[in-house]
């Protein structure tokens, strides 16, 4: 039997070499464009972005930046979750709450330092992470959500309700801001500036922990359980393992969020993580693609830049949101920079 | 090489297999058929654990693996061809094929260059378009992938879930002519199947499955020459 037969199997798909701009739309190839920027632009990029309180004066418009940096770092946790694994998670919320509390109860109660209690943040989100993934994850899709929809309520109950540690509807107040240094050399993190510097440094770490873990075995152990998880069973994926690997990465970064939030509000209260919140933050990674890297920076830029900006249109403003949203599902429901759907494909 | 032994399985009250017992030894190609609703399906997610028999025994080299999870089951060795070739639609090929591998993702001695040049070796086609997603393939290509796929975990034996299904008949043979060239690779092979006359024709031996039941096990030969038991359990 002679290899040209074997081709002959093929049937009919044409090779479509390099340029896929028809198959996945201008956005999708522009991020791949994006993802190959050579390294002095992605240096140029980054100096802009080190040198943007030089150049914006105005303290609102920093603390829009700040809180689309903020956001950020939340998205690109639910992305782990949504994006790469394909798990829908309603309850992110719950561990940017677990983040925030941890570092303003600890930094308040205790006196101890930011620095501490992120890590200290970060693994309880990990716990928490484990403990509602590995009896739940077995679940699927709807029932999935159902849980982490009402996961995302206990720890908002809890937070207003458990008096002693939290202080309930009250909340934490006069956290304190954190130091960079030792002793008389501490620079106090209290200006925008500063604060932009430290959001700024956590948005980093986040799509450097992304990328490095969307480009492991692990990220493509999730992107298998995400396009069909029967097979990636049959791949030899333990789906249970993997799914909770998942949720608790993405655990880590929203509660990584939570820490920065305490210290910029310098106050925590549980109105701040209800289920709104983690509705918003669902959006984010739907309006940019699900699973794409820039997409989720662009989503962030596009849900909390936007209805800033609409300001000026006050009570309107969130009419303007919403029929942005309604048309972004009508016209590019794989969102801006997401992969078509295999039907989307061949509905046109 | 894989034994079943007297597999009975449930799905809720519902009896799918009834004391269903049969073999597949080195070098072989053992086909299973049977029409709709017969337990063949049931069979392949028996063996590979994603249903658990209520009673009987699954065995692999000499290992008992009924009641193992599905993932434990495949790192023994066992690599499955699943129903209407099911490949990741939204990854590219070379992700698909490294997802093949999976199992030996810890291995120090796996060398998952060399297994994916020889899958290109048996598939210049896939070659061609490592880095397309693989929802661009054709019905045809994305069978050969579903292939590649499962050699590349270096596999002790490969089972495949109808592997005509949805093809067109030319396609057919010539998946049936890729089976015989795997099978000649070492690697025995065990295939679920509806198309009778193509499956006999690449077999060494038969199983007929209706009801949930082993009606008749021969080898292929005697299959296609019983013209009796064709008609009845596959009214053809």
């Amino acid at each position: 039997m002679n290899k040209t037969r074997l081709d002959d199997l093929s049937g009919g798909s044409q090779a479509t070499s390099g340029d896929n701009f028809l198959q996945q739309g201008v956005m999708a190839a522009l991020a791949g464009r994006l993802a190959r920027f050579s390294g002095i632009g992605k240096i140029a990029l980054l100096c802009v972005f080190l040198m943007l309180p030089l150049m914006i004066q105005s303290n609102y418009a920093m603390r829009v930046i700040i809180y689309i940096c903020l956001y950020i770092v939340l998205a690109m946790g639910l992305n782990v979750v949504m994006g790469f694994t394909g798990l829908l998670n309603i309850g992110h919320a719950a561990f940017y709450a677990t983040g925030a509390y941890t570092t303003a109860i600890l930094m308040k109660q205790f006196g101890m330092s930011f620095w501490l209690t992120v890590p200290a943040g970060m693994t309880l989100g990990v716990v928490l992470g484990v403990a509602i993934g590995l009896p739940t994850l077995r679940l699927r899709d709807d029932y999935l959500a159902m849980v982490t929809l009402g996961f995302g309520q206990i720890v908002y109950i809890v937070a207003n309700n458990w008096m002693g540690l939290t202080r309930g509807p009250r909340g934490i107040a006069d956290i304190p801001s954190p130091f960079l240094g030792w002793g008389d050399w501490a620079i106090p993190i209290d200006s925008y500036t500063a604060f932009y510097y430290l959001i700024f440094s956590f948005v980093l770490f986040t799509i450097f922990a992304c990328i490095r873990v969307r480009d492991s075995r692990v990220g493509l152990a999730w992107t298998a359980i995400r396009e069909d998880e029967d097979v990636a069973a049959v791949m030899g994926v333990n789906l249970v393992l993997y799914k909770t690997m998942s949720f608790a990465f993405s655990a880590a970064l929203g509660a990584l969020a939570g820490s920065f939030f305490a210290v910029f509000q310098h106050f925590v209260s549980p109105n701040s993580f209800t289920i709104l919140e983690s509705v918003i933050i669902i959006t984010i990674p739907i309006i940019g693609g699900l699973g794409s890297i820039p997409g989720t920076i662009v989503g962030a830029v596009i849900m909390i830049g936007l209805p800033e900006i609409f300001r000026a249109a006050s009570e309107y403003r969130m009419v303007v949101v919403g029929a942005f949203m309604v048309l972004m599902m009508i016209f590019k429901p794989e969102g801006l920079f997401g992969k078509k759907q295999f039907q989307q494909m061949y509905k046109a | 090489m894989l034994k079943i032994e007297n597999v009975t399985t449930h799905y809720g009250p519902i009896r799918a297999l009834n004391d269903v017992s049969m073999t597949v030894a080195e070098n072989e190609i053992v086909c299973l058929l049977g029409g709709n609703a017969s337990g063949k399906s049931t069979t392949m997610k028996t063996i590979l654990g994603l249903v658990k028999p209520t009673s009987g025994q699954v065995v692999f080299l000499g290992e008992r693996i009924d009641g193992l999870p599905t993932h434990a089951i495949v790192k023994k060795g066992i690599s499955p061809v699943p129903e209407s070739r099911r490949v990741f639609a939204r990854l590219t090929i070379r992700e698909n094929l490294e997802m093949g591998a999976f199992i030996h993702r810890k291995s120090p001695d796996f060398h998952i260059r060399d297994e994916m040049a020889k899958v290109f070796d048996l598939f210049p086609r896939l070659k061609e378009r490592v880095a397309q997603d693989a929802m661009t393939l054709s019905g045809g290509e994305q069978q050969m992938l579903a292939i590649g796929r499962a050699l590349m975990a270096k596999p002790k034996m490969i089972i495949m879930d109808e592997p005509s299904m949805g093809l067109s008949p030319k396609l057919v043979g010539e998946v049936f002519e890729i089976i015989q060239q795997v099978s000649t690779m070492g690697i025995p092979i065990f295939v679920v199947e509806q198309n009778l006359r193509k499956a006999l024709s690449i077999a060494d031996r038969g199983y007929i499955l209706n009801g949930g039941r082993i009606v008749l096990a021969d080898t292929a030969k005697n299959l296609l020459e019983n013209e009796n038991v064709i008609k009845a359990y596959l009214g053809e």
